[in-house]
């Protein structure tokens, strides 16, 4: 396995867990990454010591967690569940009067398996990362802050009108365009209007098809990719 | 070993051995080598709960064209490194008097 393939791997456990803080933690492994290369040990070797990725991903979990245990997200493809273990990782434990986290699913393996990863005393066999329902993931509470929901709120607002008018303005072109074609063609089959006043008519026409034909692919991707951007942000990813 | 106490000996370890300079993720590991065996997983915790906890404080610097991160003990971290020793000594003082010094 490469040092690249690990680092994803290890990533697409810590599901839930904040961009920066993936950023902090992989540029950690990096240097270390780095320094062992220059200390002239193999990648293979490297990636032996690191360990397994579930095993890595279950240890950074755990750190904020005193005897409790934390099985990392295995792998669940949307990444804006809230993982509450990350929660405790993250604060140190969860507030007085936080609610109790969903009941753990049954153990991965045994419980003496959970301690020895802190200081790695002897070889321990490498457990197989357990696929969880995604609902479980799921059916975990995320916390926000009320100034992220309120800015998530203004975000949408303001979002649905760039929206309305990225989308909307180019198919209004299109539409009037066509209204000018057909009206134009109209007028010059009952001879009410000159050839050169339709001849100009039927080139705006056409602009305004045109132009709004053009704009609305590139609208409609930027207006996708705001959306998803917006939606990760409400999620907090 | 009970996981809190296995927490506080790690701390100690990696306190100690930033305690005599300026030191780096892999410096620390291979300086604790023959003391106590840390994996990189296991460490990565320990100083973000050193940092965030004051005792150690942390600088980014180039080397060979990339970026290192670099801890240093504070006073904190020094205080901290003399209550585990003290409380280590007590532990011991207690086991040996249980004990007697026999295995």
């Amino acid at each position: 396995m490469t040092y690249i393939k690990w680092k994803d791997e290890v990533e697409s456990y810590l599901v839930g867990m904040p961009q920066d803080e993936k950023q902090k933690l992989f540029s950690y492994f990096s240097e270390m990454y780095a320094d062992k290369r220059d200390a002239g040990i193999s990648e293979e070797q490297i990636i032996e010591e690191f360990g397994a990725p579930y095993d890595v991903a279950r240890r950074i979990l755990e750190s904020g967690k005193d005897g409790e245990k934390s099985e990392p997200q295995a792998k669940v493809s949307s990444g804006g569940n809230y993982n509450y273990n990350y929660y405790n990782y993250n604060y140190g434990g969860a507030p007085q009067g936080a609610p109790s986290p969903n009941p753990a699913p049954p153990p991965a393996q045994p419980a003496q398996q959970l301690v020895q990863p802190i200081c790695v005393p002897q070889p321990q066999p490498q457990p197989q990362p357990q696929p969880q329902p995604q609902a479980t993931a799921q059916a975990q509470p995320k916390k926000q802050s009320a100034g992220h929901i309120i800015a998530s709120l203004i975000l949408v607002v303001i979002m649905l009108w760039a929206t309305a008018f990225m989308i909307g303005a180019p198919l209004t072109a299109i539409v009037e365009g066509f209204i000018s074609l057909g009206a134009t063609i109209g007028m010059l089959a009952s001879s009410s209007c000159t050839a050169g006043v339709g001849v100009a008519s039927i080139g705006m026409g056409l602009i305004y098809v045109g132009g709004g034909l053009i704009l609305l692919a590139p609208l409609s991707l930027l207006t996708h990719f705001l959306w998803k951007k917006l939606t990760n942000f409400i999620k907090g990813a | 070993m009970d996981a809190q106490i296995k927490k506080g000996v790690l701390d100690a370890c990696v306190l100690y051995a930033i305690s005599k300079g300026e030191s780096y993720g892999y410096k620390i590991i291979i300086d604790l080598q023959g003391v106590i065996e840390i994996s990189e997983s296991t460490l990565y915790p320990i100083l973000k709960r050193l940092e965030a906890g004051g005792a150690v404080t942390t600088r980014t610097k180039e080397f060979n064209g990339r970026l290192r991160r670099y801890y240093k003990i504070t006073p904190a971290g020094l205080d901290k490194l003399n209550e585990s020793k003290r409380d280590f000594e007590a532990i011991n003082a207690i086991y040996l008097k249980i004990f007697g010094g026999k295995k």
